[in-house]
């Protein structure tokens, strides 16, 4: 299969583009260098390629721009000789049509490509930069195994030894020989786990029997054992009693002794007792009663005697209370304040004279002054002191201001009156505007200058008229008539175009029927009716023989010749149509011969009214100055443009005379300028301008500054008369004070002065007020302090006096000896009072005693009465010891009663006289003997029966833990899991193992078959991509493999492939590529072989090398190349010239 | 009126077989499904308040010997006993061989009958139960002479482990014919034995209530008992399901399936058409066939493959893979292709029939069976003829498997 075209119709970015590959020739190569930059396509095509061949997959990525159901991917293919357009379009079936839009059947395609699919196509019959890249690593994964390596190239694979490595390196990771870290060892590891754990978790079932029976003789044991020890256990319990009942029955004895010696004291109630015992603590309490009330009677009566009142002073308690208050009070304030206030104010009167001396005033006068005075003065003294200053700064300003208006007054008139007038150039550019003149001129020099252009280039357009410009206008020709002469000229070729053709066609149909008839002429009907006639004659002739012989032999000549004139009568049938056909088509030979005449008279008539037409032009065109090969049809354009040179001519001409005219204008202002500014001639209208406009500018400047002067005079003047009026004021006001100081100063002292001495006095003066005030306020209270003390002091005199007590001290020591004379006497009269109450006290305690001890003595006879045959009772005490007694003997018969009946039921005795029995006979010593040998008896046995309770509990534990828990069948299920997930790896590792095995057995069987030639090929290949750096290639065998080894020149060495650099690597995958399509093309099957820059890393040389490949591969098949290199493109033209055919992208 | 459930073949505590529980989640869910089972069975006597729970043989696989199964199995025995529901009890085969049997103690609710065959009344529902154990593993002749006559004027209902229509000779498992059992005189016939549901008989009833819960891909499907109402008049009965987890297989074409993608929207497709209520859960084999350009990409990343379909398997439902067996052909090469390719897998097929390679082959995976576990080594081939045909076969596959990975073309990646 060869690729002719390739239509990228509506495919990726491509719309309606074709790269066009030709057909081949004999000679040819078929090497396609397809060029464009990077994006321009190029991979897009070679997968346009694999689509059109394919189909298009259902997600494609070069849906961007057509999307999905508008993708087209065209082509010519030969396939078996024959060139097939075909178009590849999406969808799921019949995606194959033709340019008719008709479904092709896709087997049209299988059978060029032989089976081979998409991706088998992609990897056989392409390469690019990464498989290259790819296959150098497989070469040296391969280590030169020459199997794999040929194998490789010859499928397009770039990864066979890694692949056959990492699937044996699997099977090596599941089970290896003596390697103990593999999966398999690992599955079988946690097999043996799991066994375990069952082992550990299960209870089967003869376990479960063991421990039924163990469960059942540990109770057998048991009971045995409970048996023994409670037989013990009745046995010391017998001998324990007994020993328990010996201490109660000695202690039954005694009670009988000592009940005899109490046995007469007569039972009386219990409360007896108690009864007797409070009367006992009555008594004594009473009898204590009249003790104390005694005692204490004989204390009070001699405290009272003791005690000593003194009346007198009583009497004055209150004159005394209210002396100690206040007055006493301040007589002591008095006493301690008047020495500090006298000294006080002798410093305020030194501080007085001081002052008065410093203001040099006489004491006499100084009471008129007072605070209010001051105030004012202050006040009077402060206003005129301001309005002092005020004035001073009027008067100040004031000149100030007259001499700003003096001297204003004498610059303004120093103004020059000429700025009043108006200057003659202002005049002047009232009527004329020399600016907008200056523009106008500018203007129309342009105008012109590009009109005269506009010329040159119209004259230009009228090429190939021979005329110049001055003749222009003499030209006259009207679009009318242009039109008319071209269409006429048209018309005529037309006409004889069309006569031309219809000959032609008349020519063709003649030869035609002609032919026709020829044919018709050459299968010879004329001869098929006198052969007719011949054997029609032999058939009577035998007829007649066989009429005669009616043998078999002349019956089967006959019957020959009947069929061979039934054949010729067939045939002259037949015959009779094509002799109708031969006349009709006679017919039609004449008549095609005449109208073939008739259309050839029409083209002469047509030739000759053009001849004559053009005739006619070639006089125009003389007229026109046109030369005689200009095409009439294109007279009307002409025309167009002769009448726009024509007008701007005109256009011109009107443009040049204004322009004159403004330069006049501009001659006649410049004058007039000259004469108004006073200048010399000679100025261009320009710089009078500029001139013209400066004078006016600093014209305006001056009058500007004029007006200013004469504003600034008039304010100076107003200043001047407000200032006049201030100081006028000032001076008013300053009287009006001075005579009010006068007024209110005049009763004063002389001292006081005038407003500025008195502004300077005035603190001292405020002082010696505040002085002043001070000491008329303490005069007044050291008077009224020692008024209080000699009122106080005469008080306490008198009452001393009146009380007889010594008043030789202070008023203030007597009056505090008084206080506490009243204290002590007021306390003595208290004491008195509570004494004579205590004893009033004791004697209700004396009588009341009494008649209790009296009560208390009549009961305790009344209750000694039931004892009075048994024993004699004095006192309480002695009442008391008969009660005790009484009682001693009731407790001794009731305990004596217990502990018979406790013995009695300890021994399990009826009466006691058997207890006795029991008793008696039995020995303490020998019993505790016995019970000692029966506890350790028993002690043995309990700890016996502990075990055997233990042994059953264990057995009992052990037999209820076969609880009903899943673990083991979890476990069990767990394990059943690992050994199907451990049958299935291994099932995987063998088959694997197997195909691996396999697998290298064919690459081996494939090397055989194909490496004598394949190798001389790579060799062929690789010598010339290294630039016979490798010369030759040969093999070495290593066991069941053989090993590739390549020359190098260099040293003559024999290099093994993890020896070659990289580069020479991708080398030699490149020859071996390239060999192994060879190897398949040569079996009468080609496919274009697409190589995607695949040089990128190969210098000129070897890429020339490599293109040399490609040319050679081409040879027999077909080869396209993609590259974005231009220099690549270079190299392929150096080397097979215009043999190979280079496509542009770009294009 | 008298109603019962009647099971048979719960193979208590025998484990589910599946690759699927390689997941621990999982085994952790439906791990001791049969207990579950056995679970289901006695909620469902409770909750149906029915008078009595019929077991045909085998509660367990003859080889257990753990006593927690028995204790298992006592503990809901008690539960029945404590809803007033009588069980009755045929020993099976495998009842035969367990050594847990003689060891049980059953409380008293629980009847099993002995080798001999015997009739149990219950006058008050006026119904008979006969049965006939297994005395031994295994019972070549017919069982149906050890049972009685048919009680007059009552339901008969007979207990019979069976293979049924089984050749004598080669069956040794109490074969009899439905005919026989027709012939009987019983009303209802409960048997056991045969894994799979069948209502062999209407009249009288000959019921094999299949098992309640599957192990295994060879026992599929939705498992369940017979719920058995008896109204003194008509017996009807009724199939309730009882497996929690069930097993199916299926099979996916991915005939002219041209991108990874598609092969899994076709695989999802089948497994969506699974979808139902019955069991909660479902372990699926998937078995994808035909021919198809994927064939060798989806066997070289197949360890992918089998992770998407997983994940699609448990996006659906409670979905689980067992695995998927992979009968993918690629599409096949035009006889006489002269490519590469196609000249090496032929010759890798031409060694399928070549005997010193063969032996080669042999001696290269004894190695590895020598070393497994002797509980699997019978899957590689237990004679001379078995363990040649296995070479073969994984020389078969081996071969697919290494031209997958050759020549496959570039990994799939997406999803």
């Amino acid at each position: 299969m060869r690729l002719r075209r390739l239509d990228l119709i509506r495919y990726g970015h491509f719309t309606d583009f074709t790269i066009d590959f030709g057909a081949k020739h004999e000679s040819d190569i078929d090497l396609h260098i397809i060029y464009g930059p990077n994006e321009a396509g190029k991979s897009t095509s070679f997968e346009g390629f694999l689509d059109l061949l394919f189909g298009i997959p259902n997600r494609s990525k070069y849906n961007f721009l057509h999307d999905y159901e508008n993708m087209r991917i065209g082509g010519a293919l030969e396939i078996g000789g024959e060139a097939v357009d075909l178009i590849r379009i999406k969808k799921s079936k019949n995606d194959l049509i033709n340019p008719a839009g008709e479904t092709v059947l896709a087997g049209i395609l299988a059978s060029g490509l032989r089976g081979i699919d998409r991706d088998q196509y992609r990897a056989m019959f392409s390469l690019d930069d990464d498989t290259i890249e790819a296959g150098g690593d497989d070469i040296l994964a391969s280590q030169g195994d020459l199997g794999e390596l040929l194998f490789s190239a010859a499928a397009g694979l770039t990864d066979l030894g890694a692949v056959l490595e990492d699937a044996r390196s699997e099977v090596d990771d599941f089970s290896k020989k003596r390697a103990r870290k593999t999966e398999l060892a690992e599955l079988k590891r946690n097999l043996k786990d799991i066994n375990d754990e069952i082992r550990s978790v299960d209870i089967p079932a003869s376990t479960y029997r063991n421990l039924k029976e163990r469960r059942d003789s540990a109770s057998k044991l048991l009971s045995s054992s409970k048996i023994l020890r409670d037989d013990l256990i009745s046995q010391k319990l017998k001998i324990q009693i007994i020993i328990d009942c010996l201490e109660p029955f000695d202690t039954l004895r005694k009670h009988q002794s000592n009940l005899a010696e109490v046995e007469l004291y007569p039972a009386v109630p219990e409360t007896h007792l108690t009864t007797a015992e409070n009367l006992r603590i009555s008594l004594v309490n009473e009898k204590a009663n009249l003790r104390n009330g005694e005692n204490q009677k004989t204390i009070e009566q001699d405290k009272l005697r003791d005690t000593k009142l003194d009346e007198a002073i009583v009497k004055e308690k209150e004159v005394l209370k209210f002396l100690m208050d206040v007055p006493k009070a301040r007589a002591q304030t008095a006493l301690e304040d008047i020495p500090k206030r006298e000294l006080e104010l002798s410093s305020l009167t030194d501080d007085i004279d001081d002052l008065l001396a410093g203001l040099e005033f006489t004491a006499d006068g100084f009471e008129q002054i007072n605070e209010i005075v001051l105030a004012e003065l202050e006040e009077l003294a402060n206003e005129y002191r301001s309005e002092i200053n005020q004035l001073s700064n009027s008067r100040k300003e004031m000149s100030a201001a007259l001499e700003a208006f003096e001297d204003l007054q004498q610059e303004n008139t120093l103004q020059d009156s000429s700025v009043t007038d108006p200057h003659p150039i202002e005049l002047l550019f009232k009527e004329v505007d020399p600016n907008h003149l200056l523009i106008s001129k500018d203007m129309n020099s342009k105008a012109l200058d590009e009109t005269t252009g506009s010329l040159d280039r119209a004259f230009h357009d009228l090429a190939p008229w021979t005329g110049t410009k001055e003749l222009l206008d003499t030209v006259k020709l009207s679009e009318n008539e242009a039109n008319r002469f071209a269409s006429n000229y048209a018309d005529l070729l037309d006409a004889q175009k069309k006569a031309k053709a219809s000959v032609d066609e008349a020519e063709a149909n003649y030869n035609a029927v002609q032919a026709r008839l020829d044919t018709i002429k050459a299968s010879g009907i004329a001869d098929l009716t006198n052969n007719a006639r011949e054997i029609k004659e032999n058939r009577d002739t035998l007829w007649s023989t066989h009429i005669e012989s009616l043998s078999s032999s002349t019956a089967n000549e006959f019957e020959q010749s009947m069929r061979e004139y039934d054949l010729v009568q067939d045939s002259r049938i037949l015959a009779s149509e094509n002799l109708a056909r031969l006349r009709e088509l006679e017919a039609e030979v004449s008549a095609a011969e005449a109208l073939m005449k008739t259309r050839k008279q029409q083209l002469s008539k047509a030739s000759e009214e053009f001849e004559e037409n053009k005739s006619k032009m070639d006089d125009l065109f003389t007229k026109l100055s046109l030369p005689e090969h200009f095409d009439p049809r294109d007279l009307p354009a002409w025309q167009t443009k002769l009448q726009n040179a024509q007008r701007i001519k005109l256009e011109l001409k009107d443009k040049t005379e204004a322009f004159k005219n403004i330069e006049a204008e501009v001659n006649r202002v410049s004058n007039l300028m000259t004469g108004a500014l006073g200048v010399d001639n000679g100025e261009d209208l320009r710089a009078l301008n500029n001139l013209a406009i400066s004078t006016i500018d600093s014209l305006t400047k001056s009058k500007a500054k004029y007006e200013e002067n004469k504003n600034s005079v008039e304010r100076a003047q107003k200043n001047l008369t407000g200032r006049e009026s201030e100081v006028s004021d000032c001076e008013k006001k300053i009287a009006a004070i001075q005579s009010r100081w006068g007024a209110i100063t005049k009763p004063l002292p002389d001292g006081i002065g005038n407003m500025d001495k008195f502004i300077l006095k005035l603190p001292t003066l405020r002082q010696l007020l505040l002085k002043q005030n001070e000491k008329i306020k303490i005069t007044r209270r050291v008077s009224a302090m020692e008024k209080d003390r000699d009122t106080f002091s005469d008080q306490v005199k008198d009452l001393s006096t009146k009380l007889d007590e010594p008043s030789a001290d202070e008023p203030l020591i007597i009056a505090q000896k008084l206080q506490n004379r009243l204290s002590n006497a007021l306390v003595t009269n208290e004491r008195a009072k509570g004494i004579v109450e205590k004893i009033k006290e004791a004697d209700n305690i004396i009588s009341s005693a009494n008649s209790a001890i009296e009560q208390l003595e009549n009961k305790l006879s009344e209750l000694s009465e039931p004892y009075q045959n048994v024993v004699e009772i004095n006192n309480i005490e002695e009442f008391i010891d008969a009660i005790q007694l009484s009682q001693k003997a009731v407790t001794l018969r009731n305990e004596i009663k217990r502990l018979e009946q406790l013995i009695l039921d300890r021994l399990s005795c009826e009466e006691m006289s058997d207890a006795e029995d029991i008793l008696t006979t039995n020995n303490l010593l020998e019993l505790q003997s016995q019970l000692a040998s029966i506890s350790s008896d028993l002690e043995d046995a309990e700890s016996d029966y502990g075990v055997k309770i233990g042994d059953l509990r264990a057995a009992n534990d052990a037999l209820e833990k076969v609880g009903g828990d899943s673990l083991p069948a979890q476990l069990e299920e767990k394990r059943q899991t690992l050994l199907a997930d451990l049958a299935e790896k291994t099932k995987k590792a063998l088959s694997l193992r197997l195909g691996v095995m396999a697998a290298r057995q064919a690459i081996s069987s494939y090397r055989e078959q194909h490496k004598s030639g394949m190798l001389s090929e790579t060799e062929i290949a690789f010598r010339a991509l290294t630039a016979e750096k490798y010369n030759a290639l040969r093999t070495q065998t290593d066991g069941n493999n053989e090993i590739l080894l390549a020359m190098r020149e260099s040293d003559k060495r024999s290099v093994a492939v993890s020896e070659m650099s990289k580069g020479t690597r991708f080398q030699l995958y490149l020859a071996l590529r390239l060999a192994g399509y060879k190897q398949y093309v040569s079996d009468d099957m080609i496919l274009p072989f697409v190589a995607d820059d695949i040089m990128e890393t190969f210098d000129n040389n070897r890429t020339a090398a490599a293109l040399r490949l490609m040319g050679e591969i081409s040879n027999t098949g077909q080869a396209l190349y993609f590259t974005h290199h231009e220099h690549v493109v270079g190299i392929a033209n150096d080397l097979f010239g215009t043999k190979v055919k280079v496509h542009d992208l770009r294009n | 009126m008298f109603r019962f459930i009647h099971t048979a073949d719960l193979h208590l505590d025998a484990p589910l077989k599946s690759l699927a529980l390689k997941d621990q989640g999982l085994a952790e869910i439906v791990g001791n499904a049969t207990r579950r089972a056995l679970e289901a069975i006695v909620d469902l006597c409770i909750e149906e308040k029915v008078d009595a729970l019929i077991i045909s043989g085998d509660l367990y696989d003859g080889d257990m010997r753990s006593m927690k199964t028995a204790a298992f199995l006592l503990s809901e025995l008690e539960r029945l006993n404590k809803s007033g529901v009588s069980v009755f009890i045929i020993k099976g085969n495998h009842d035969a061989e367990s050594v847990l049997t003689r060891e049980l103690a059953f409380p008293p609710n629980v009847q099993v009958f002995s080798g001999h065959g015997e009739c149990i009344k219950i006058p008050e529902k006026q119904t008979a139960i006969h049965g006939v154990s297994f005395a031994k593993p295994h019972a070549p002749d017919s069982l149906l002479s050890k049972f009685k006559s048919p009680e007059p004027g009552y339901f008969n209902v007979g207990l019979l482990h069976t293979s049924l229509s089984g050749s004598s000779q080669h069956d040794p498992y109490a074969p009899c014919s439905i005919a026989d059992l027709e012939s009987h005189g019983f009303d209802y016939w409960a048997l056991g034995h045969i894994h799979v549901r069948t209502v062999h008989s209407k009249s009288p009833y000959i019921v094999m209530p299949g098992m309640p819960q599957g192990r295994d891909i060879g026992e599929q499907g939705s498992k369940s008992v017979t719920l058995v109402e008896f109204d003194g008049q008509s017996v009807t009965i009724k199939e309730r399901h009882t497996s929690t987890v069930e097993f199916s297989q299926i099979e996916v074409s991915l005939s002219d399936v041209v991108e990874w993608r598609d092969a899994l929207d076709a695989i999802k497709l089948a497994i969506s058409n699974l979808v139902d209520e019955r069991s909660q859960h479902k372990i699926i084999r998937i078995e994808i066939m035909g021919s198809t350009s994927l064939a060798w990409k989806i066997r070289r990343d197949f360890d992918l493959f089998y992770e998407q379909v997983s994940g699609i398997a448990q996006t659906i439902g409670s979905i689980w893979i067992d695995k998927i067996v992979n009968k993918l052909e690629p599409i096949s090469i035009e006889i006489g292709s002269d490519d590469a390719r196609s000249e090496l897998i032929n010759s890798m097929e031409g060694l399928l029939e070549n005997a010193s390679f063969n032996l080669r082959a042999e001696q290269e995976i004894e190695e590895i069976i020598s070393e497994l576990p002797p509980e699997i080594r019978y899957l590689f081939g237990e004679d001379e003829s078995e363990r040649s045909h296995a070479i073969k076969v994984f020389l078969e596959e081996g071969i697919k498997e290494i031209s997958a990975r050759m020549l496959s073309g570039e990994r799939e990646t997406s999803s």
